[in-house]
């Protein structure tokens, strides 16, 4: 390390020992349970663009605890994961899967066209199935959420519609469409919505009255935004229909 | 210079790192802790509540009244000297007014609005959970004595009436302090009243204070009422007591309908048609003790299927004793037929006569002379429980010969129709199925352990049956091939109609001979099936009506405008089912078409796009074409089941009476009665001549009881509740037939209501028109069916041609043997009368004939009057 005051230079040269904290040793070669906890941490270090100076950091703690001895290799760990925005709650070594908000930032969302969405009435409520980021409905990574639909404008969107036990009639009226979700057959509704906005989402069981539970927004937004918005929202288990 | 440091030193400067770097680490962990929430762990329930703001439970949004205060104890006295207070009225919902008897201001009126309230709440079933409180102001004056006077000359009824009075400190304090009104400077003035405040003031059964409403004002006054109601319905304290709850809240009293009367009302003078006559229920005094009844699935365990499209009801002569029976068609419980003794008066035929059929669930009824012998015979249709066939042995005693006839059927019947369509002199049959929209599990509306009263239960998707071909069931026709045996007839006349079907109605559209059949869709567009040569049928749907109705409920014929063609009219409900409102009353949106938009292709399949008619279908007959006309002519009802057509004011047009509402869980809706205003329009006059309100005003029935501490707690309806309930939902009618049931010269009006009591209109159009001028016809047939139907009678009387086709069909899901009833208005003498037979033989009568009386036409030999 040299530090440059003036035009003294002041050279602090240190032996590497072994017992140095920043002691560069041979690689820890068993990481074991931790390996799960450093990855999404990893990711989140490389894609979140804020705050570079404690990015930084925290790589160089990573990079200690690669490489130093047992000791310091769990006080490195420790700072390394709280830098990374790991809770109380999860130390020390807690297992957690692959979370989607952490590995979002780095994982693409594929928008095919046409980007089909499941829309299923049951119970008198609208239950949103979106494909996940790869673009694919019935797949593990498929989101479910209801009632309020967000879809990117200027993208051809089918709203696949489905139901579990009645006639549901779904509709959106300021842009004049509706269609049918009946049990056992499969209706679909396509729109390219190119206007940014809201629009009232309804739904009822053709007997007059609309249902409360059934009523959210269309949310046409920007693709960035969309995107954003489905990074933010939770996977299912395995990607299957929810009871 | 160069810094060495000394290995003990660098020791040291380890430390000293670690000591800083853990500093370092702890500070940046608490930031980003304070930036940014830990994950949560990606636990999936059902879809995120991601919810609008509006988003609410349908039940909570009718969430009980607040709490404004609460009335300290108080005990006065009443009018009859007993001490009345909080005591007394414990677990009892109270409304309050003040007056004093010599009070010439606002006093009288509230005390007639008082009157009101007692006539609207005494037919709740809990009125004993309520009282009407009305405190004097004025006490040295109002002793208990002037106030017993006082509510006698109200009305008041004592129970439920009270007028308190007592020292001026209590009462001063009661109404400073625990009503907190505003009252006079000091409790010893007593030169004013005590407070001159006009409020309505409702208490619930804790004594709490809920609301404050302005009396005399129509809309608060009306609120009233219903937040009354909404109390009287709260689980209380005593929840070992029977607890009353109307769905929805304001069915007992629906605060719309008062003004709706009084609209109709307001127009009586621009009603040109006779109308100053009216109905009377006398289902009392009739003696008629049915009550129609239907499966769990049209009430505790509601869905929407076609179990809630009711019954029909029929008439005819059963007995042969110059009076017309009626046969009332019941869903669960069996059917039941009376018997009518004159002068409105009927004993119950049911046991004799061995229709009650108590095991199945039946839909219509069909009187006819299928064998010729003089006697009408009867055909039952039943929800997948076989229809059945009785043949009459003219004294009333019905045998069941369905096997025999060949009739067996069992299928999701509606309708059943007969006409001769080959003209053989024989009354063929037409029975219309509707789909299947039960599955194949069997729940008891009886007692479960003795299988009592058995029923198909209904799948959720009934109304999107239209889309499944495997759901699909074929109407039939049979051809009567003589001695009541009949003969499945549909391949081979091509008449092979799969669509769900209710009704039909037969009709020589064409005026070939040769009787056609139009066939209503509940669930897609009509169809018109023309007769060939009484050999086969051709569908000429498109070709006849163009522009068609869509989810028809009931079709019949008649001359409107005696131009002597035939015109059709068409009742649509399920167009209506899809109107959206404000959860009460629609108002104008009632007599709207629904736009052709209203629901996408996907469940419409219309026979043609955009030519579909969402609404009631009036066809106008101009000989070569129907014209759609219904708009123009006020034809549009709400909610229809069905129509019946007659000359209800005896002024030579024909009126209809259309029966309308859903039942529980919707709200209320009335009848409606079309007075024909000379051919050119209808004019609805249903709040002027009695139809409505019903008798004593009512809009609810009881519908089905919940124990809500044992077997029905999950209920929706039991939630907040521990003990017995009765859920109310709404009355409503489905089939009627108008004859002259008690031998007056008038027409009178019966229903079939779902779910409840009939109704037995009678009519005092003859004494109020003391020139009241009639005809009855009855046909017989020789060559032609012994019933006559099919047969053309046309009188000319007064320059006016009147016609009608003797067809049977007396209503919706009802077929009748029933004498013509020609209305003349301001004729007194006939002066031709024709018979057109369907064997092709002309009869004609000249005139003049006498009025007010009864012919019976016997075709080809002779002409009696009865």
């Amino acid at each position: 390390m040299v530090w440059k005051t003036g035009k003294t230079y002041i050279r602090i040269k240190r032996k590497r020992k072994q017992t140095s904290p920043w002691h560069r040793g041979p690689p820890t070669k068993k990481l074991g349970k931790v390996q799960n906890l450093l990855t999404p941490r990893l990711s989140f270090v490389i894609g979140d663009p804020i705050s570079i100076p404690s990015k930084v950091f925290a790589l160089r703690l990573l990079n200690r605890f690669l490489t130093a001895r047992k000791g310091f290799s769990v006080l490195y760990l420790c700072f390394f994961l709280s830098e990374s925005g790991c809770s109380p709650a999860d130390w020390p070594f807690t297992m957690h899967p692959l979370r989607t908000d952490d590995v979002s930032a780095k994982v693409k969302i594929s928008v095919p066209q046409p980007y089909r969405i499941e829309i299923t009435g049951r119970q008198f409520q609208w239950q949103v199935r979106y494909p996940g980021f790869d673009g694919v409905l019935a797949t593990t990574d498929d989101i479910i959420t209801g009632p309020n639909v967000h879809v990117p404008e200027n993208t051809e969107i089918v709203f696949e519609l489905k139901s579990s036990d009645y006639v549901y009639l779904l509709s959106l009226p300021q842009l004049r469409l509706k269609e049918i979700a009946v049990p056992g057959l499969d209706f679909s509704l396509t729109l390219r919505p190119g206007t940014i906005g809201e629009f009232d989402l309804q739904g009822d069981d053709l007997c007059g009255d609309l249902h409360p539970e059934m009523s959210g927004r269309l949310i046409v937004e920007s693709r960035p935004q969309f995107e954003r918005w489905l990074r933010q929202q939770t996977a299912t288990t395995n990607g299957n229909q929810l009871d | 210079m160069n810094l060495r440091l000394m290995p003990e030193h660098r020791v040291r400067t380890s430390s000293a790192c670690a000591v800083w770097l853990l500093l370092l680490c702890l500070v940046l962990f608490t930031a980003q802790g304070c930036q940014r929430q830990p994950a949560t762990p990606a636990k999936v329930t059902s879809p995120t509540a991601e919810k609008p703001a509006n988003s609410e439970n349908a039940s909570e949004k009718s969430s009980s009244l607040p709490v404004l205060l609460h009335i300290p104890k108080f005990s006065l006295v009443d009018q009859a000297e007993k001490t009345y207070g909080t005591d007394e009225l414990h677990g009892q919902v109270w409304i309050a007014n003040f007056m004093f008897t010599r009070c010439t201001a606002t006093c009288p009126r509230q005390t007639a609005k008082f009157e009101e309230l007692q006539r609207v709440v005494q037919l709740w079933p809990d009125v004993d959970r309520l009282n009407l409180i009305s405190v004097t102001v004025d006490p040295e004056h109002d002793t208990s004595s002037r106030l017993q006077e006082y509510a006698q000359a109200h009305r008041a009824t004592p129970s439920l009436w009270k007028f308190l009075t007592g020292s001026r400190a209590e009462i001063w304090k009661l109404c400073a302090e625990g009503f907190k009104l505003p009252v006079s400077e000091s409790v010893t003035d007593t030169s004013s009243p005590i407070t001159h405040s006009p409020r309505f003031v409702l208490v619930d059964k804790q004594h709490q204070i809920r609301g404050f409403y302005d009396g005399l004002s129509e809309p608060d006054f009306r609120k009233l009422i219903v937040d009354a109601r909404s109390l009287l319905s709260e689980p209380g304290i005593d929840d070992t007591r029977m607890l009353h709850i109307g769905v929805p809240k304001d069915v007992f009293c629906p605060p719309w309908l008062p003004q709706r009367a009084a609209d109709q009302q307001k127009q009586v003078d621009q009603i040109s048609v006779f109308h100053d006559f009216t109905f009377t229920d006398e289902i009392e005094a009739s003696g008629i003790r049915f009550v129609n009844r239907v499966v769990s699935d049209a009430t505790r365990n509601y869905r929407a299927n076609h179990y809630d499209h009711g019954n029909g009801i029929a008439v005819a002569d059963v007995d042969g004793d110059g009076l017309l029976d009626i046969f009332f068609v019941n869903q669960i419980g069996g059917n039941e037929l009376w018997r009518n003794l004159g002068q409105g008066r009927f004993e119950d035929l049911t046991e004799l006569a061995g229709v009650a059929l108590k095991g199945r669930v039946c839909v219509s009824a069909a009187f006819a002379d299928t064998d010729n012998d003089g006697d009408p015979d009867l055909y039952v249709t039943t929800t997948r429980h076989g229809n059945a066939f009785f043949e009459n042995d003219g004294k009333g005693h019905f045998r069941d010969v369905t096997e025999a006839s060949g009739l067996t059927q069992h299928a999701h019947s509606s309708g059943a129709d007969f006409f001769d369509f080959d003209n053989d002199g024989r009354l063929d049959l037409f029975v219309t199925n509707v789909g299947n929209f039960t599955t194949d599990e069997v729940a008891y509306a009886g007692d479960a352990g003795k299988k009592e009263f058995p029923f198909y239960t209904g799948i959720t998707d009934s109304f999107s049956g239209h889309l499944f071909p495997h759901r699909f069931e074929q109407s039939i026709l049979y051809h009567n091939e003589g001695g009541n045996r009949f003969r499945d007839v549909s391949e081979e006349t091509g008449l092979v109609h799969r669509k769900w079907s209710g009704d039909a109605t037969p009709l020589d559209f064409n005026r070939d001979g040769w009787i056609d059949l139009y066939v209503v869709n509940m669930q897609g567009n009509d169809d018109y099936y023309e007769n060939i040569q009484g050999k086969r049928f051709e569908c000429r749907s498109q070709e006849a009506f163009p522009k068609s109705v869509w989810g028809g409920m009931c079709a019949k014929s008649f001359d409107y405008n005696n131009d002597g063609l035939m015109d059709l009219f068409v009742t649509n409900m399920h167009a209506d089912m899809w109107k959206r409102g404000d959860g009460g009353n629609l108002g104008a949106v009632e007599t709207e078409k629904a736009p052709q938009d209203v629901l996408p292709e996907s469940i419409l399949k219309s026979r043609a796009v955009g030519m579909n008619i969402f609404g009631n279908g009036f066809f106008e007959n101009h000989g070569d074409k129907f014209e759609e006309i219904s708009d123009r002519i006020n034809a549009e009802t709400f909610w229809p089941w069905g129509h019946t057509a007659a000359d209800l004011n005896a002024d030579g047009f024909q009126d209809l009476f259309v029966t309308a509402s859903m039942n529980y869980p919707f709200r209320y809706h009335h009848n409606s009665l079309l007075l024909n205003d000379r051919g050119t329009q209808f004019q609805g006059a249903e709040f002027i001549v009695g139809i409505e309100p019903r008798r004593d005003g009512r809009t609810a029935s009881p519908c089905f009881t919940l124990d809500c501490a044992a077997t029905d707690t999950k209920h929706t309806l039991c939630k907040g509740c521990s003990g017995p309930v009765t859920v109310w939902g709404a009355v409503g009618s489905r089939s009627s037939v108008i004859f002259d049931l008690d031998q007056d010269g008038d027409l009178d009006i019966v229903t079939n209501d779902f779910n409840g009591r009939p109704m037995l209109l009678l009519s005092n159009l003859s004494t109020r028109n003391d020139k009241l001028a009639y005809l009855k016809v009855r046909l017989e047939g020789t060559r032609s069916n012994k019933s006559g139907l099919g047969t053309k009678v046309q009188i000319k009387a007064d320059g006016k041609i009147l016609t009608q086709i003797q067809d049977g069909q007396s209503g919706y899901l009802s077929q009748s043997c029933l004498p013509l009833y020609f209305g003349l208005g301001a004729a007194t003498a006939i002066d031709q009368l024709v018979v057109q037979w369907p064997s092709g033989h002309r009869q004609v009568i000249e005139g003049p004939i006498d009025l007010n009386r009864e012919l019976l036409i016997v075709e080809d030999i002779k002409i009696s009057a009865q």
